[in-house]
Parts: structure tokens; C-alpha cells; sequence
């Protein structure tokens, strides 16, 4: 009932605008009346979404983001929006170094080298102003987002700091919990053998990748030199030591979450690796035991985990299983039709 | 005239500035204080004080103050080796007093070597009296070393201890590189945890009860350090020599129950406790 209401209201919000008295400004007649959403994770072992007193979730600002997340307008050039990488089929990511955008809401640090870290709000200030350098007065100039910006957070003038908030609102929402190892944790469906023996040799020191690509989120909001490298001739590869110039940052990157990590090929910071196979014969055979090495690549002074064929097989076979279908297909999260 | 005029006016407001800058960080710089100011820094003698409680861990190897990353220390068993991290739980923290009274100081708390704010506890409104005793349980028991028993906050989801292996928190994680045998540097992981599987259950926690030299609380707030020696943790017992267990423990019965003897020996001592905030 609430809801055919608020769809009432909507409506005749969009027809009072179009029938404002001429020369009046017509954002006079758009109300500032958000809705409040508490985003609820079904999962025993998420950790709460971070409610940011500044930029409380609404229905409009939920919307507005994702508006702005599929619009070409966002970049100067008109030419791409965050969703042309940012792809849904890819758990909002794409060839060949794109960042998916899942659970993002829990993360602290962002981007590879962890350029920036603090809340999603930060992260999207500085995709916005920095990355696209949006320019505001295109955004401005259209006939709907004056009114959805004055719906969502009660302003009539645009700044690149609400863009961004309505980002991370959006963003904040595309959380995965639903893949088939979710499912199995709910008893809800099985494993096969091979999957069984994957998740043990991930959840043990046979593999231990859990101690970086801990469940439920599969990364631990840290980061890590996890002996990809022995010398690194090529700056891309040097990470987080770009930015602070300490030699103990060499080869230091963000752990990336291994949900939908069967829809996110090719692998690693530069795309090194074409598939999971690649990359459980790299933790297998070709970790370098460099000084800096993170200690819990436990067996890197012998070059990996040295897993059998089978095992190889069965621990890929566990990493499909964190494929969420419903994520990707969920139409709440596809491109609006406006 | 002009340009002197200017730079008067240039001094004369960076004076303005500084006398302001100066204002605002003072204020009252004792963290046991009840209006303790973290932002300021200059003490401005506003500090004041209740009954309270601060319980304090200092990390040592051989008594001396641990340095991580940059100094080798060498075990009993001739490892030498170097310290990167340490995440820990301590349980069941409480205070004994002369009278029989206890006072429970935290059902549980998550220290971190890298992260300052975790070194300490305070509590507040403690009962008055003469403590001459705190007794604490290393690691989680029961109810609290459960899946999801506690808050999913990042820092306890990366202290799960997987299912697979009995479910659960990490009681510690503690690693560095360690010279091996083979004349390579390796990692080490003292990860202990309660493991379950086939051949059984291993439960590394233990109770250690630290007399104190009677400590008496009144209307001041009073504080207790504890040390936790790390080179105790591979000796004591029975030496603990990286090269016999590999570089993970966390399926290895026999290495929890190694490191959980030596623990309970005497890793954790009493370091001081004080009565005057001065020291
Ligand atoms: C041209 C392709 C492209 C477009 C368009 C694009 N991104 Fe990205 N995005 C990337 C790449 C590549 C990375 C990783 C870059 C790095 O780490 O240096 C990334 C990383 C990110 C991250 C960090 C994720 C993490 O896990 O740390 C966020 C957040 C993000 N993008 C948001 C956006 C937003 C918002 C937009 C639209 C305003 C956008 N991106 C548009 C390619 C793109
Ligand atoms: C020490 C922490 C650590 C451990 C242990 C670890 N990883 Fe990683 N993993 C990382 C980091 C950091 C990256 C990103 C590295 C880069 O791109 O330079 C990564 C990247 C990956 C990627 C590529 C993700 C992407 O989006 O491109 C996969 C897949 C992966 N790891 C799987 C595993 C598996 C399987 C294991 C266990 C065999 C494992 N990891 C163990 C830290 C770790």
C-alpha cells in the first residue's frame, strides 16, 4: 500500500513539474522527501553494511546512482560510462584489469596499489573528480537529473561531491551472498567431491588461500606482496611502493575478492594470467621467495604449494562454485530504463 | 614603508595563528583521564580522574622491548628469526581484590602489535579496593569460539579459524621469516587455534593467573602492565624449532600442544601496575 502510494506521489511530482506556472523554477515543485533503505545482508557471516551519517541510503539516491553509473554524460567525452568496464555479466568488471564492484561496501582500501583508502564515499569522490573529471554542468543541463538530485539529497545545484555520493549508494547495494558455495553453507544444495576437496585445500594450510581470501567476502581489506615477482623491471608491477617509495611496499597489492572470480578473467593486476588454472599453477610452482614475500605465502621458499593435477582441478572446481548467477542477472542492477 | 607594513602584518598574523594553533591543542593529554582529549597535545592541567581501570599489554622478546622487522632474535632451538605481525585474543579478563571481590575487565579483547589503539583497556567505574590479582584466558572459550560468536567486523572475520579445521576464531596469529636449514629464509606461522579432526581435538588455550603487588583503587584511576614475551613461546617446555614443524601449524596436534605448554609457562609476566598517574 506504502509503496503504490510513494509510486502516486512520484507521479504526481512529475506532473505538477511539467505543469509549473511559466518562469517559476520548476525544481520549486520537486519535493525533498527521501526514503530510507537498511540494506539486510541474508548471510550469518557478513559484516554489517557502513552507514555513513553523511550519505544514508535512500530509494533516490539508490536510483540516481545507478543512473549516473550507466550514463556516457558522467565522462567528458560522452563517450563512457562506469558500466562500459564496469560490466554486470563480469560482476561489474571487464577485460583486462577492470575491478569488480562487489561487496565493495566493506572495503577500506581501493584500487590495485591502494591509491586511496578510506569510505566507498571516498573512492567515488576521486573516481568522479579525478579519474573522469566529470563535468557537472552536463549533467545539469538535462532535463531529469536537476530533479532526481533535488529528490535524492534536496539540492538544486550539482556538485561532483553528490555524483559521487549517489555512486556509492548504488555500489553500496551490489552485494553477492548467493553463489553456490552460499548455498551449500545453507544446505540448500551439494558439492561435488572435486568441489569438497577444493574447499578443504582452500580452507587449509594444503592451500591456504583463506588466510588472504577469507570467507565470507573471499579478501581481507589488506594488502599484500604475494611473490608474483623476483625483480620488477616493470613499473605496473612495483605497487604499492609507487606511492610510498618504502622498498617493503615492492610488489604490494590489494587482495581482490575472489567472488565471481570464474566471470573476471584474465588475472592479477596486469592480467598475467588467462585463467584459474594459470593462477592456481602460479601459487602452485611460481611463487618468488622475495624478501618481502607476505609470511603467509607460507610455502614460497619452494615455490608454492606444489598441488597435484588433481588437486589443481579440484581447487579450481571450489573457486567456480563462488560464481553468483543471481548477482549478474539481478535486473535492480542492470541498466534503467529511465 | 609599504613592505615593512606588510611583513608587520605578515608576522603579526602568523603570531595570531600560532597563538591559535597552540590554543587548540591543549587540553587534557591523560588517556585514563575522564576527559582525556586525544587531540590535544600540550597538557593544560584540566585532567580529571574517577576510579578506573587500565589494563596494558607491552610486547618483549628476552625482556627487552620487541623491534619488528629489522632485528634478528634467536630461539633456544638456534632459529634466528624476525617478527612482522601479531594478532591475538585475550578472554575472561578480570581483576581479583584482597576481599574476594572480582571485577571482569572484558569478556574478550583483540590486541594487534600494529594497531596502537588495541594495546589497552579501560574501565571505568571499578570497584573500590585492593586488587592483588589478574587472571585471564589466552584465546576464546565455549560459547565465544563458536562461527559468527563474535561481532563480523573485518578484524575477527580475518581471525576465523575454517570449519574445516574445527570452526571458530584464531586464538593467535604470530609470524615472521626464520632462517632454515637449508640455508633459505622461510616463513614461519604460529597460528594457534582449537583444532578438531580426525585423530581428535586440541585446545591451545590456558588460564594464567599474575599475582600483583597489591594494587588499592580509589578515587584515581590505576593501571596494570602485562608483557608478552615472544621468544617464551619456543622455549621452556620443550624447545620449539621451526624446522621440525614447518612453516603452518594450524593441522599439527602435536605443535599446539608444544606451544601451548611453553605459553602457559611463562609468556605472560607481570610488568608494573601504578597508582599515580606521574608513575
Ligand atoms: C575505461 C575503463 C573504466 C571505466 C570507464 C571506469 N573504470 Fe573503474 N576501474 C577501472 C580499472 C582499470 C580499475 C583498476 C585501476 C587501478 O587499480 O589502478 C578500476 C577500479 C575501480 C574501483 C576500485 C575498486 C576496488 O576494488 O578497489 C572503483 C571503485 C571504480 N573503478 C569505480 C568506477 C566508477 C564509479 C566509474 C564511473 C565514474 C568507473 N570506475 C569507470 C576501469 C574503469
Ligand atoms: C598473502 C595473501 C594471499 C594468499 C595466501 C593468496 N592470495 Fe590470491 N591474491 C593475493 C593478492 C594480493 C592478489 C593480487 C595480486 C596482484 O594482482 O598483484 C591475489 C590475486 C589472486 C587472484 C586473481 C584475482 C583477480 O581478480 O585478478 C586469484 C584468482 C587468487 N589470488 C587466488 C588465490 C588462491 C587460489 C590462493 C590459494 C592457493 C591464494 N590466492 C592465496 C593475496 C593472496
Amino acid at each position: 500500500m506504502g509503496r503504490y502510494l510513494g509510486i502516486i506521489a512520484i507521479f504526481s511530482i512529475i506532473f505538477w513539474s511539467s505543469c509549473g506556472p511559466d518562469g517559476s523554477n520548476v525544481l520549486d515543485n520537486v519535493d525533498y522527501n527521501p526514503h530510507y533503505v537498511s540494506l539486510t545482508i541474508n548471510h550469518p557471516a557478513f559484516p554489517e553494511v557502513p552507514v555513513n551519517e553523511d550519505n544514508p541510503l535512500t530509494e533516490e539516491g539508490i536510483a540516481l546512482g545507478r543512473q549516473l553509473y550507466y550514463d556516457p554524460l558522467m565522462h567528458p567525452t560522452g563517450l563512457h560510462a562506469c558500466a562500459t568496464c564496469h560490466q554486470q555479466e563480469h560482476s561489474f568488471s571487464s577485460d583486462p584489469t577492470v575491478m569488480p564492484h562487489v561487496n565493495l561496501a566493506f572495503d577500506q582500501v581501493y584500487l590495485w596499489k591502494g591509491d586511496v583508502s578510506g569510505q566507498l564515499e571516498d573512492i567515488m569522490k576521486f573516481e568522479v573528480e579525478e579519474f573522469f573529471a566529470t563535468d557537472v554542468a552536463r549533467l545539469q543541463a538535462t532535463d531529469y537529473y536537476p530533479r532526481m538530485f533535488k529528490q535524492a539529497f534536496g539540492i538544486e545545484k550539482i556538485e561532483t561531491k553528490y555524483v559521487a555520493y549517489a555512486l556509492a549508494q548504488f555500489v553500496k547495494t551490489l552485494n553477492s551472498y548467493n553463489s553456490k558455495y552460499d548455498q551449500y553453507l545453507r544446505k540448500e544444495t551439494k558439492l561435488s567431491l572435486e568441489e569438497r576437496r577444493g574447499e578443504i585445500i582452500f580452507f587449509s594450510e594444503i592451500g591456504d588461500c583463506f588466510h588472504c581470501h577469507g570467507a565470507p567476502l573471499f579478501k581481507d581489506n589488506l594488502m599484500h606482496n604475494n611473490g608474483l615477482d623476483d625483480n620488477y623491471p616493470n613499473e605496473v608491477d612495483k605497487g604499492h611502493y609507487l606511492l610510498s617509495g618504502r622498498l617493503e611496499d615492492m610488489g604490494v597489492f590489494k587482495t581482490p575478492t575472489l567472488r565471481n572470480i570464474a566471470l573476471t578473467a584474465p588475472y592479477m593486476h596486469d592480467g598475467r594470467f588467462a585463467t584459474l588454472e594459470d593462477v592456481v599453477m602460479f601459487y602452485s610452482y611460481g611463487v618468488h621467495n622475495v624478501s618481502n614475500v607476505d609470511p603467509l605465502m607460507k610455502q614460497a621458499h619452494r615455490g608454492g604449494i606444489a598441488l597435484e593435477e588433481n588437486d589443481i582441478a579440484a581447487l579450481v572446481a571450489f573457486l567456480n562454485t563462488l560464481t553468483d548467477s543471481s548477482f549478474v542477472q539481478n535486473p535492480e542492477f542492470g541498466r534503467p530504463v529511465r | 614603508m609599504k613592505t615593512v607594513l606588510h611583513s608587520v602584518i605578515a608576522i603579526s598574523l602568523l603570531g595570531i595563528v600560532a597563538s591559535f594553533s597552540a590554543c587548540s591543542s591543549s587540553g587534557c593529554t591523560n588517556p585514563l583521564a575522564v576527559n582525556y582529549d586525544e587531540n590535544a597535545s600540550k597538557d593544560d592541567g584540566s585532567c580529571s580522574f574517577e576510579n578506573a581501570l587500565m589494563l596494558k599489554l607491552s610486547y618483549l622478546v628476552d625482556n627487552e622491548p620487541l623491534v619488528l622487522n629489522s632485528k634478528t632474535y634467536t630461539n633456544a632451538a638456534g632459529n634466528s628469526y624476525v617478527i612482522e605481525r601479531l594478532h591475538f585474543y585475550l578472554s575472561e579478563i578480570e581483576a581479583f581484590y584482597a576481599n574476594g571481590q572480582v571485577e571482569k575487565i572484558a569478556d574478550y579483547h583483540y590486541f594487534d602489535i600494529l594497531d596502537n589503539g588495541t594495546q589497552q583497556i579501560k574501565l571505568t567505574d571499578v570497584a573500590k579496593g585492593e586488587i592483588d590479582s589478574l587472571r585471564f584466558i589466552f584465546g576464546l572459550r565455549g560459547a565465544l569460539n563458536e562461527n559468527y560468536a563474535l561481532p563480523n567486523t573485518m578484524v575477527n572475520i580475518n581471525m576465523q579459524w575454517p570449519t574445516p579445521m574445527g570452526g571458530g576464531y584464531h586464538y593467535m596469529k604470530f609470524e615472521g621469516k626464520f632462517a632454515a636449514n637449508d640455508a633459505t629464509e622461510h616463513s614461519f606461522n604460529v597460528h594457534l587455534g582449537r583444532l578438531v579432526d580426525d585423530s581428535g581435538t586440541t585446545d591451545p588455550s590456558f588460564q594464567v593467573t599474575l599475582p600483583l603487588q597489591s594494587l588499592s583503587v580509589n578515587d584515581w584511576p590505576v593501571g596494570i602492565e602485562v608483557g608478552m614475551d615472544l621468544n617464551r613461546w619456543f622455549d621452556g617446555e620443550q624447545n620449539y624449532d621451526f624446522n621440525n614443524f614447518g612453516e603452518g601449524i594450524m593441522g599439527d596436534h602435536k605443535a599446539q600442544k608444544l606451544l601451548k605448554a611453553n605459553g602457559r609457562n611463562d609468556v605472560f609476566k607481570f610488568i608494573k601496575s601504578w597508582e599515580d598517574i606521574l608513575e
